[in-house]
């Protein structure tokens, strides 16, 4: 092995003495340099370098924010050290001849038989050709099913390596050393606060990165749920929570909590005869404040207490149903501004939490669907119910009240009339 | 009996009237008689001197003034309470209480309205005794001759004001309002919409109208309409023909009808068939009617009496018929104007019997005040008249006119105790003229008209008679005293 080591050195050298080398050392130096120069300070994405002509285009080097939207592996693969990579192909070339002679050696039989019967070389060849046919069918229906099956997570290992190849260049280590390590396993993440870690909870982090309140982040957990990247034993994987029925969860709550209001808002106004402000704050919804009238007319509607309780419940209903969808337009805007204004972001993350977003309208609008759908055709059930129900009471009461009595008529003279006979 | 008035009231009065008199004579007001005759005396005795005849003047007077306190004031007169007589609260009595068998009240003692200060027996003048029984008893006698019911005076009005208010128990009402919505006025509407029915009798739910056939061909679940369950039959679901439906309301009616009571514990069925001629099944048909009436809407009348004033107010009734179903068709095409001739039909032809039947109950009621309060009214008269005649008595100790004020006096009581005979000549004229030809077709619209009919002429001219009666006698009675006092002055002069 060493031997067959000195013997590549010995050759290598002596083709390097060979060639012209003060002409393209010089070419290629400039090139290298001006790469370098341009590319490790003037912008870390490295989107100009395929132009070549427009490597020192001017971009301010601290400035991360305007070329966020374009970063491209392409770019970060010429970012790197030509000089680090150069040295270290070098380092790998006897390995390469190796390769090679190793290579030589296993087609030695074959030059063998060929030198001796063209006929039986025809023939090994064809049955070669048969053998190499069949392997490569069956390796490509096995790589189509790897490629369907690493779609999903080679857009989601794309960001991540990208990132790490930018990472990796600004480093200074060299390409092959970086293309190693982030084609290699996945030991780290990037957060959307610009940090590495182990695991990104991407809704939460990304309303944390943008400041928003615990408030907001808890309504997005309990709504929206999470997307848990993970880099695990080399491997980048993603969990998706997602609650069920969490909208409809929110609402009822929602519901629970008008119910209660109007019902405590009422008692205080038959109480005392006024309405604290605060009372009247728990009872109304953003932008729109409960009229005092409409607490004195169900104060009024309390002694019928069937149209007292449907009146209330239609009450509670619409003021829930606002609330919550107030409330998720507001977690619409404030995640999709925090995903807009974060450059940590890949494609694939943005483009998950976009589709959260989607997922919680198509949610709201489905509860309120369901409740249009409970307005139009239960409701108007229950109301006529209601009403045949108090229709039956009145026609009893007026039946009631109709009702004659036995009693025979008093006359003046016992048995009998003024006129002096009974009948 | 030492006397007899037609009613209750009256007996009690004339006794209280009689009592106050002898209270009267018997005070000290009993002088006063003396003492006027003897002043009166002296005048004539002054006046005689020196005129031939004179005395005889004066004789003339003393001797009437004696007669006078002896048969009208005997207390005025020494041994004059020998004369009279005694009468006791019961020796007044009412005429038509003697006649009923059933009777607890007869005489004023019975009435428990005499005072207790006057319940012992008054006496009486032997003079006064002797009109007041001519007075009392000589228009009863003719009561008696012109009315062979004279003791059961206007018997039909209180019946017909018992039918009138009768309500239907709760049960039944409700049933009723359940019937009508559920089986009459949709096959009512078919058939106004299949041409079937042509007159009022057609559409009547009852007897063998065509509508009675057309609701066999329904059937329902009684109380429905209303959600209160009244009523079970033994079919499945409770699912009941709407004729059967119907005969059980009616019967339900009269069953009710039998169990109220009038006062004197006869059945209300028995009372209006023996009073009003109505057979229990046209008592129950015409309640239920009106009950149905009520349930349909406002003003559904008794087709019956939309025949009786089909000449007079038939055009109203097409008119509003025509009216209802223009409405209809504008707003729903020949259904809406099927429901709408229904809803003219109810305003108009049905409305007639609403407003016949709101005509005859405020009829009978008049009626039945002046039948009920006229004898108190009567009575209290005769109470002043009776009670206060010691004053009369005074104006007859006036020289010249002596018999005079008395004669207008009497002539008053004869008026006031002519009762008998105004009740007797009202009762028979009303009972001939509400008399009707009966039902020869035995439908209850036949019935109801006979009933309307002969409640409106016995009750309107029970309520004129009452009015008017009086007036014509008290111009005879009155008339013929100054006509026989003209003469009689003629005469003297």
């Amino acid at each position: 092995m060493q031997r067959r080591g000195f013997m590549v050195y010995a050759v290598t050298g002596l083709l390097a003495m060979m060639a012209p080398a003060s002409v393209h050392a010089d070419l290629f130096d400039t090139a290298r340099q001006a790469i370098r120069t341009d590319l490790g300070r003037a912008d870390s994405s490295g989107v100009s370098i395929r132009g070549g002509a427009s490597i020192t285009s001017g971009v301010s080097p601290t400035s991360t924010t305007l070329l966020r939207g374009q970063a491209n592996v392409g770019g970060a693969c010429g970012a790197f050290d030509f000089s680090t990579s150069i040295t270290q192909a070098f380092q790998e070339l006897p390995g390469l001849f190796e390769a090679l002679l190793g290579e030589v050696l296993q087609e030695m039989p074959m030059l063998a038989l060929c030198y001796a019967s063209p006929t039986l070389c025809d023939l090994a060849k064809h049955w070669q050709a048969l053998v190499n046919a069949a392997i490569q069918a069956k390796y490509a229906q096995c790589q189509q099913i790897q490629m369907a099956m690493a779609y999903g997570g080679l857009r989601l290992r794309g960001g991540n390596t990208s990132q790490c190849l930018e990472d990796e260049a600004n480093a200074g280590h060299s390409i092959s050393e970086a293309l190693k390590t982030c084609n290699g396993g996945v030991q780290s993440l990037r957060t959307p606060a610009g940090s590495n870690g182990p695991q990104v909870h991407l809704i939460q982090d990304t309303l944390a990165a943008a400041g928003t309140s615990t408030e907001t982040q808890t309504l997005a957990r309990s709504l929206l749920g999470e997307v848990t990247l993970r880099a695990n034993n080399g491997q980048l994987g993603a969990q998706h929570d997602r609650p069920q029925a969490a909208m409809l969860s929110r609402y009822e709550s929602h519901r629970q909590d008008a119910d209660a209001a109007l019902r405590q808002a009422i008692q205080e106004l038959q109480t005392t005869g006024q309405v604290s402000d605060a009372t009247l704050r728990a009872v109304s919804v953003p932008g729109q404040p409960l009229p005092r009238a409409a607490l004195n007319a169900l104060v009024s509607l309390q002694q019928d207490q069937v149209r007292f309780e449907s009146l209330l419940s239609k009450l509670s209903t619409g003021l829930a149903i606002t609330q919550l969808t107030w409330e998720c337009s507001d977690l619409q805007e404030q995640l999709a501004a925090s995903t807009e204004a974060n450059g940590q972001l890949t494609d694939e993350e943005r483009r998950l939490v976009e589709k959260r977003i989607e997922a919680l309208h198509r949610d709201l609008q489905q509860v309120i669907d369901k409740k249009d759908i409970l307005e139009r055709h239960l409701q108007p059930a229950i109301d006529a119910l209601l009403h045949e129900y108090s229709a039956v009471q009145e026609t009893a009461t007026r039946v009631g009240l109709r009702a004659p009595a036995m009693r025979a008529p008093q006359m003046p003279y016992r048995l009998q009339a003024p006129a002096g006979y009974g009948q | 009996m030492d006397f007899l008035v037609l009613s209750l009231p009256e007996a009690t009065y004339l006794y209280l009237g009689l009592a106050i008199q002898a209270l009267l004579r018997a005070s000290s007001l009993r002088h006063l008689p003396a003492v006027l005759v003897l002043l009166w005396t002296l005048v004539l005795l002054w006046r005689a001197q020196g005129r031939p005849g004179g005395y005889k003047a004066l004789v003339g007077y003393s001797g009437t003034c004696l007669v006078l306190l002896i048969l009208f004031w005997p207390e005025a007169v020494p041994f004059g309470r020998l004369a009279g007589s005694h009468v006791a609260p019961s020796q007044v009595a009412s005429y038509a209480a003697t006649q009923d068998p059933g009777a607890e009240v007869v005489t004023a003692g019975d009435t428990n309205q005499v005072p207790d200060t006057l319940r012992n027996p008054a006496l009486l003048a032997p003079g006064f005794r002797l009109v007041l029984r001519a007075m009392t008893e000589t228009p009863l006698a003719l009561a008696r001759t012109i009315n062979s019911q004279a003791h059961r005076t206007f018997a039909s009005l209180m019946p017909m004001a018992w039918f009138l208010d009768v309500q239907l128990p709760a049960d039944v009402t409700a049933a009723i309002g359940d019937w009508t919505q559920a089986c009459y006025l949709p096959t009512l509407l078919e058939m106004l919409q299949g041409q079937n029915g042509r007159t009022i009798e057609d559409l009547l739910p009852f007897g063998n109208a065509p509508l009675r056939q057309q609701l066999a061909m329904h059937a329902v679940v009684p109380s429905s309409q209303t959600g209160m369950t009244w009523i079970r039959g033994p079919n499945a679901g409770n699912l009941t023909p709407c004729d059967v439906y119907l005969s059980a309301l009616e019967l339900q009616a009269q069953s009710w009808l039998s169990d109220l009571k009038s006062p004197k514990g006869t059945s209300y069925l028995e009372l209006f068939e023996t009073e009003l001629g109505l057979a229990p099944q046209t008592q129950g048909a015409i309640l239920l009617y009106r009950e149905m009436l009520h349930a349909a809407g406002p003003g559904v009348p008794a087709p019956s009496l939309a025949a009786q004033y089909a000449t007079l107010r038939g055009a109203s009734v097409v008119g509003s018929v025509l009216e209802g179903a223009g409405v209809g068709a504008t707003a729903g095409g020949l259904a809406g104007a099927g429901w709408g001739a229904l809803a003219g039909l109810f305003r108009g032809g049905m409305g007639e019997f609403q407003r016949s039947l709101d005509g005859l109950s405020w009829l009978v009621k008049v009626a039945m005040v002046l039948v009920w309060y006229g004898p108190y009214l009567v009575g209290l008269i005769n109470l002043v008249l009776i009670g206060l005649f010691p004053f009369v008595m005074l104006w007859a100790f006036i020289p010249g006119a002596q018999l005079e004020p008395l004669a207008h006096y009497f002539v008053a009581v004869l008026f006031t105790s002519s009762v008998p005979l105004w009740w007797a000549l009202v009762d028979q004229g009303a009972r001939l003229a509400s008399q009707q030809p009966p039902a020869v077709d035995g439908t209850m619209g036949a019935a109801w008209s006979v009933f309307i009919t002969a409640g409106m002429w016995n009750a309107s001219l029970t309520a004129l008679g009452i009015l008017l009666m009086p007036v014509v006698t008290g111009l005879l009675y009155f008339a013929a005293f100054r006509a026989v006092g003209n003469l009689w002055r003629g005469g003297l002069l």
